[in-house]
């Protein structure tokens, strides 16, 4: 135990004085940026579920050392607190990809198939047992045609910005109206957010001439939680499509879960900010698994409406609903 | 009786009661999914039915225990319970209480209402869909009015946050309860745009949580020095645990405790006011996005406007108010540890553009009906802003002078408010006013949405012109909520928009600050302006609405335009004595009148009427304490 101790000091110590965890943080914004420029939706999730491991090692290693320095330790409470923290990103590490297909398809779940396996007699093994849940798995020709959606959603938020080389702004500001071209743009306002962070961040952690390197880490946590957590805002706002949005939901929950760790005691209060954080989640979750597939299930439903009754087909939104938080109202 | 208190005894079966009937309809709603009763079989209809008047019995239930609370209130109430291993800290003061009468009113009308909206829903045909089923939505009722009676009734700040999350959740499915794309869209817009707003208002509670424990660290660092000024607070709040001095407990997030915290110069120190004033603003962006205002509003329109009317009357009653008693919590914290004339000047500056942002929404003459009383909600929210900003503002500015003046009284006497009410102080005024204004703008709002909803099943389309011809009582009864919206006397709205002026320029008329008195006298102004062209405004839309005429080959006969004959009535007895006139364009009949149903409209009506007059006494009492709640904590 004692030798466990002494290891985990020696660890702490090495994190600290080498400011391990500044160049993982700065890794998470350039992620973020990433997924602020692309349109691909394949490529967003993927960069997502690459920033929510590296989220995991920063909270983590953040909480040991903050716990080590401020506690002398790690007890029982303290460990239960760890495995909190631990745990929520990696269940939306393993489940956000599979949820957003599962949303993109909006057709319900075959719970029938899982009835009638249990009818036939409880499973007595293993994977008896996980070949219950079967019907869960999407199929290949279902996964061909989440890509196909994701990719045509993709292209029509591009078509009308690329066909003349200019971007439509949103409807707030008139439809024909030139502006810049979307990458430089996303790249300008991302800059902006990030000094605004690192003016936010070194207002509340002013620089302090005797504990300036404490300070550091601090200023730079801070700075990047609000940087994720205002371009998560940014991603919610401009891009078009639902799974995007629900994205840059996600990120911002991110920016959040950094700043519990980065500015709040551990454990207490942190550990009940952790459970606002699961709370948020599972709201988000419940966006995913309930809304979307209603939303997109009664845009489908309005386009073939209109589809019969003018004998036309109308562009069929997909995913592109008028959803955008800055979406003019209709009347 | 078992040694518990009537408090008590309120908070259990305050919070139990919504709860626990919420669960009920989901999990029978579950169970007749399983087994395939869900409108197949009419004993499960007839169940859903009956659980619906009894959650309506519970809401009357509920509104009287309110009452009799707010009759027999005395002190504030804690207690901490403990659900499973998470602590639950209450709270109940005086502004809790106003706000858990206000939500229990409102509720009681919605659920009435909603009974009637499912019947005729029925009576169009059911759906299969989950969602669109009875136990649904008086499901979902009932856990939203759960969610909003937790929020004025925690201590903990970080389970305010999530019981307004919680809100969200529950109120989202409703939104879209229509099944239609409009109404999805709506739902997808209000939980995304309320989300990320509240995730803001964690950001701030988790800056003061910051300055907190800043705190504690250097109680820690500085025992000999800390301790004979705050160890009795630290002790009496039992912020360390007992097994464990060095641990604290969740209890250094209690409002309470930061409050005693605050007053007592723990946070006198620049790095907790720098904590504090990014964690006020990050609140006001953050639960400011949940209570409306401008420019985070962009939900309210297409949320109030395609939800079921009860919901609308829900939303724009009491939600938009719960996010604000957040606002306050925070806005009486933030006043105590840093300046109020910056928090007050916020508040003030936000008001106004809500103001300003609502008065060309509303005066645009194509909106549809229900998108203006969406409107009318940010500009309401906009009028409680202002009122709280310029009475704070002209407080913090001005109430020295009472302090100068001598006469006698101690800063911490409960009777300091109502010696500065006397004495004419405005601040005071003009904070009472915004308060009272709460449940004006909630009780009217309630009734404009419920009679309008009500106008529309009768309808049953969009085209609902020529009310006071086809439906005179309802169309007086728009046109009265219409004229107490716009703020026409003898309606409760006047008053309390008048008592927020009146104190705004009494605080003008002492204040010396030529910055500060410049900015109150402008925002008066945009505030008269403001207020002149809303009137006129639904002015027009009520013209059009109760007026206007609806397209020929579709109209509705009203009872007038039967035709009696006695001597039918002599022969045949009452039922066969009306007889439809034969009519050139097709006509369509109206289903059998509920008498009931607009029982709770008229109910409103009254109670909007009677505030016009004046308060009664023990419900005046009770916002002047919650006055003196916002600006002192006490």
């Amino acid at each position: 135990m004692e030798i466990f101790q002494g290891l985990l000091i020696f660890f702490v110590l090495f994190i600290e004085n080498n400011h391990i965890l500044i160049p993982l943080e700065i890794f998470l914004v350039l992620l973020t940026l990433s997924i602020t420029i692309d349109d691909d939706i394949s490529n967003i999730i993927r960069n997502y579920r690459i920033q929510t491991i590296l989220l995991l090692s920063v909270v983590f290693l953040t909480a040991i050392v903050k716990l080590v320095s401020e506690s002398g330790g790690i007890s029982l409470g303290t460990s239960i607190f760890l495995l909190e923290i631990f745990l929520l990103p990696l269940l939306l590490f393993w489940s956000i990809k599979y949820l957003l297909q599962r949303a993109t398809l909006s057709q319900n779940i075959k719970w029938g198939e899982g009835k009638e396996k249990i009818k036939k007699g409880f499973p007595r093994d293993w994977k008896s047992f996980l070949s219950l849940f079967d019907f869960l798995k999407l199929d290949q020709q279902e996964v061909f045609q989440i890509q196909r959606i994701w990719r045509n959603s993709a292209d029509k938020s591009n078509s009308q910005e690329e066909a003349n080389g200019k971007v439509r702004t949103n409807s707030m500001r008139g439809k024909n109206r030139e502006f810049l071209p979307r990458v430089p743009r996303d790249l300008f306002i991302f800059f902006a957010i990030l000094l605004l962070s690192f003016i936010i961040a070194f207002y509340v952690f002013p620089p302090d001439g005797a504990h300036k390197n404490e300070k550091l880490e601090e200023q730079i946590g801070l700075a990047v939680s609000l940087s994720l957590h205002l371009a998560g805002l940014y991603n919610t706002v401009t891009k078009r499509d639902i799974i995007s949005q629900v994205i840059g939901v996600l990120i911002m929950d991110h920016g959040l879960y950094l700043a519990v760790v980065k500015i709040v005691a551990v454990p207490v209060p942190a550990q009940y900010f952790v459970i606002a954080l699961y709370a948020y989640t599972f709201i988000t979750i419940l966006i995913l698994v309930l809304m979307i597939p209603q939303v997109i299930r009664s845009v489908k439903e309005e386009d073939e409406k209109q589809k019969d009754k003018k004998g036309q087909p109308e562009i069929g939104l997909d995913l592109i609903a008028n959803t955008s938080p800055l979406a003019e109202e209709q009347d | 009786m078992n040694g518990f208190s009537i408090d008590e005894i309120f908070i259990k079966v305050t919070l139990v009661a919504p709860l626990s009937l919420g669960f009920i309809h989901i999990i029978l709603l579950g169970l007749g999914k399983l087994s395939s009763t869900i409108n197949k079989s009419s004993w499960f209809n007839a169940l859903s039915r009956m659980l619906g008047y009894l959650s309506l019995c519970a809401s009357v239930g509920l509104l009287i225990f309110s009452i009799e609370r707010v009759l027999n209130f005395s002190k504030p109430f804690d207690k901490p319970y403990v659900l499973i291993t998470l602590p639950i800290d209450i709270h109940i003061d005086a502004l809790s209480l106003y706000f858990v009468l206000i939500v229990n009113a409102i509720s009681l009308a919605a659920t009435w209402n909603s009974i009637h909206f499912l019947s005729a829903r029925e009576n169009n045909g059911t759906s299969n869909n989950v969602f669109q089923h009875p136990l649904f939505f008086h499901g979902s009722v009932n856990l939203f009015h759960f969610t909003m009676l937790l929020v004025p009734v925690v201590n903990n700040l970080i389970l305010l946050w999530i019981a307004i999350e919680l809100t969200t959740v529950v109120s989202a499915l409703l939104v879209g309860y229509q099944n239609k794309r409009a109404s999805w869209e709506a739902a997808w817009k209000y939980i995304i745009i309320t989300s990320t707003g509240v995730i803001f208002a964690l950001l701030g509670t988790m800056f003061l949580a910051n300055a907190t424990s800043d705190f504690i660290t250097r109680y820690e660092d500085n025992l000999s020095e800390f301790e004979p000024k705050y160890g009795q607070l630290l002790n009496d709040n039992s912020v360390f645990e007992s097994n464990d001095p060095g641990k604290v407990t969740n209890v250094i997030m209690n409002w309470t405790f930061i409050r005693d915290l605050a007053v007592a110069g723990g946070f006198d120190d620049p790095g907790a006011h720098r904590f504090f004033l990014l964690s006020f603003l990050f609140i006001v962006v953050g639960y400011g996005t949940k209570a409306g205002f401008a420019p985070m509003h962009t939900w309210l329109p297409d949320g109030h406007g395609e939800a079921p009317a009860p919901i609308s009357t829900l939303l724009s009653g009491v939600l938009l108010k719960s996010a604000f008693y957040a606002i306050l919590r925070f806005f009486t914290l933030a006043n105590i540890v840093i300046d109020p004339q910056f928090t007050s000047t916020v508040l003030l500056v936000i008001g106004i553009i809500s103001l300003l942002i609502a008065t060309p929404l509303i005066l645009k003459p194509k909106n549809l009906f229900k998108r203006v009383l969406a409107y009318h909600s940010l500009e309401h929210m906009g009028i409680i802003a202002f009122g709280v900003g310029i009475g704070g503002l002209g407080y913090g500015l001005n109430h020295h002078l009472v302090i100068s003046n001598n006469f006698g009284i101690d800063i911490a006497n409960k009777n300091l408010l109502l010696t500065e009410i006397y004495l004419g102080f405005g601040g005071a005024i003009a904070i009472f006013g915004s308060l009272f204004h709460i449940m004006n703008h909630a009780l009217t709002k309630a009734l404009m949405f419920l009679v309008f909803g009500n106008i529309i099943r009768k309808y049953g389309e969009l085209d609902y012109k020529g009310v006071l011809r086809k439906l005179p009582g309802l169309g007086s009864i728009l046109i009265l909520g219409g004229l107490t919206l716009v703020g026409m006397p003898p309606f409760s709205i006047f008053l309390s928009e008048f008592i927020i002026v009146y104190g705004g320029l009494k605080e003008i008329l002492v204040t010396q600050k030529i910055v500060y008195s410049s900015l109150m006298i402008i925002s008066i102004m945009i505030f008269f302006v403001s207020t002149l062209l809303i009137f006129i405004g639904l002015i027009v839309h009520l013209a059009r609405v109760v007026l206007g005429k609806q397209d020929k080959d579709k109209k509705y006969v009203s009872r007038w335009l039967y035709r009696f004959r006695w001597k039918k009535y002599r022969k045949l007895g009452r039922r066969r004595a009306y007889v439809r006139p034969r009519l050139n364009f097709r006509v369509k009949m109206r289903k059998p009148r509920k008498y009931n149903e607009n029982i709770p409209l008229y109910l409103l009506l009254l109670f909007v009427l009677l505030f016009g007059f004046g308060l009664l006494p023990k419900l005046s009492l009770l916002i002047l304490a919650s006055t003196r709640i916002v600006l002192f904590g006490y």
